[in-house]
């Protein structure tokens, strides 16, 4: 499930956190949320996380 | 993955203006909404200003303004806020009203925004001077 959260600042800037970016109708959400909003910042932040695969349990024999 | 997206809010939306006074406080009846601009009442009577959204002075008591308070939309799109910074305290066009303002139409603007693009707001939270929204598309 697509899921955004947004917080808009007491001076009316706001920030979009698109959770999921890859989901049929999440590409583009925030770029048309922060268009319509009426102007996307020059510098946008990005933050990504990657799942990295733990490596499997090894067994120490004494 | 999830993304980060910052924007500044600029008053392009005359509906969200609309929406954002009613949760400053003002009623449906006491804003004004024209389709061509018209005009404004200042201390003295009729003044030469226009606006397509107005709240009238008498509405204004709060604030202690002489004048009425309007919404122009200009040729470039974005709005144009007309009233006093005089006022008793100039507390109208002041930074805390603006302020307010920005915040509110933000939150009207994503609502319609969100919304249209098939999402639900699940909550809004006001907190610390912010406002915290959360959506969700539950078919994507």
């Amino acid at each position: 499930m697509a899921k955004l959260q947004i917080v808009i600042s007491g001076r009316g800037d706001v920030t979009i956190e698109n959770e999921d970016t890859t989901g049929p109708g999440c590409t583009g959400i925030a770029d048309k949320l922060a268009a319509a909003l009426g102007k996307k910042n020059e510098q946008e932040l990005k933050q990504e996380y990657y799942e990295i695969p733990l490596p499997d349990l090894i067994e120490v024999g004494e | 993955m999830s993304a980060f997206t910052t924007a500044s809010t600029v008053l392009t939306d005359l509906s969200c203006v609309k929406k954002a006074l009613m949760q400053m406080g003002w009623t449906e009846s006491q804003i004004e909404v024209h389709d061509k601009p018209v005009k404004l009442n200042g201390y003295h009577g009729s003044e030469s200003r226009t606006a397509q959204v107005v709240i009238r002075k008498q509405h204004l008591g709060g604030y202690g303004a002489y004048n009425d308070l309007g919404f122009l939309k200009q040729a470039d799109g974005t709005i144009q806020v007309i009233g006093e910074n005089a006022g008793k305290h100039g507390r109208i066009t002041g930074n805390k009203f603006q302020e307010t303002l920005g915040q509110e139409y933000a939150l009207a603007k994503i609502t319609d925004e969100v919304e249209a693009a098939g999402y639900f707001i699940d909550k809004v939270e006001r907190r610390d001077g912010k406002i915290y929204v959360s959506a969700d598309n539950p078919y994507s």
